[in-house]
């Protein structure tokens, strides 16, 4: 048995988000928590190259014009739910004062320096019913970060 | 003279067993050692900048002889004239999804035997990467003073999760860490 096939028996009956929510609302619903606050993706250099290499590295930009993407940004503040994330990254060793996400909606890219944080967004973003029915790569993919929530990959 | 020989010829064996001990718990720690490019971007750089900067570090990646399909190696990104540097890992395995990245270690440093730095150490962690064949993930931000031209990395237990495969072993790199 290859690891897509184990995937799909072990953790296809743990996917609860079927259906994609999209960028800006996904953003909105995490602006709600009181350790979220929207930040200007232009004015933060470091934030902002990290997510242009991770983007640009890859083939998310294939068939997009570069000027048409729109980014949104949140920084998690270092208090009350939002500690933990910092806790996190500081237990290794890690040498961070911000914990970011961002998002871009043409290229559905979400970027964060903390792991944790990423899949916590990309499992709670969903799956696209179709690629739930398939089993395409995407539920693969998808299936993979819900294990590495629950193994505590991040 | 023939005493002297007798001393010589042990210590040369003390010499040689002391290297073969070495070499065997060098090997069990799994750490190997590659060049990590330092690539200076300067503050406010443009996409293209950014873009030219990420082929250096492909460019770099493919001089080195490859010996697996998959290949992870580090690159450093130096904001401007600064002592801000971000950490990057990149990734290439062609034909084949990767979706983590992870190590048991990864300690940057420099090489001296007499003054030893060590920038960052961080333990073992899992890296999420955008899915793909290839790629490039943030690891972390460092801070490493402007004078310094060339840091080393060393790591353990290097592997990546290969969406069709699970967790696949590949070479951890140890090495020196250019900037630009």
């Amino acid at each position: 048995m290859d690891n897509a096939q184990r995937l799909i028996e072990q953790y296809k009956n743990k996917v609860i988000n079927i259906g994609i929510k999209n960028s800006f609302n996904l953003f909105e619903d995490w602006l709600k928590k009181d350790y979220v606050i929207s930040t200007n993706f232009e004015e933060c250099e470091d934030i902002k190259r990290a997510a242009y290499i991770e983007i640009l590295s890859s083939n998310r930009l294939q068939g997009v014009k570069k000027e048409s993407l729109k980014f949104l940004c949140f920084i998690i503040k270092n208090e009350g739910e939002g500690e933990e994330y910092y806790k996190l990254l500081h237990s290794k060793g890690h040498e961070c004062n911000i914990i970011y996400a961002v998002f871009e909606e043409k290229t559905n890219y979400i970027g964060s320096n903390c792991g944790k944080l990423f899949l916590d967004l990309v499992i709670e973003r969903g799956i696209e019913e179709k690629d739930y029915q398939q089993n395409s790569i995407k539920l693969i993919e998808y299936l993979s970060r819900i294990e590495a929530l629950e193994k505590g990959w991040y | 003279m023939k005493k002297f020989k007798k001393v010589l010829a042990l210590y040369l064996i003390a010499i040689m067993t002391f290297s073969l001990i070495n070499v065997g718990a060098y090997a069990q720690e799994n750490e190997y050692e590659v060049d990590v490019p330092i690539i200076s971007v300067r503050e406010g750089a443009t996409e293209s900048e950014i873009n030219e900067a990420i082929q250096q570090a492909a460019n770099d990646d493919l001089s080195q002889p490859r010996a697996s399909v998959l290949v992870i190696k580090p690159f450093l990104i130096r904001s401007g004239n600064t002592s801000s540097c971000q950490l990057y890992l990149s990734w290439s395995c062609p034909g084949y999804q990767c979706s983590m990245i992870s190590f048991s270690s990864l300690r940057l440093h420099n090489n001296s035997v007499l003054s030893p730095v060590t920038y960052s150490n961080i333990g073992g962690s899992t890296i999420q990467c955008q899915t793909g064949s290839n790629g490039s993930a943030f690891v972390l931000n460092v801070t490493i003073p402007t004078s310094v031209s060339t840091v080393y990395a060393t790591s353990t237990n290097v592997m990546a999760y290969i969406l069709t495969e699970g967790w696949v072993s590949t070479t951890s790199f140890t090495g020196r860490v250019p900037f630009n």
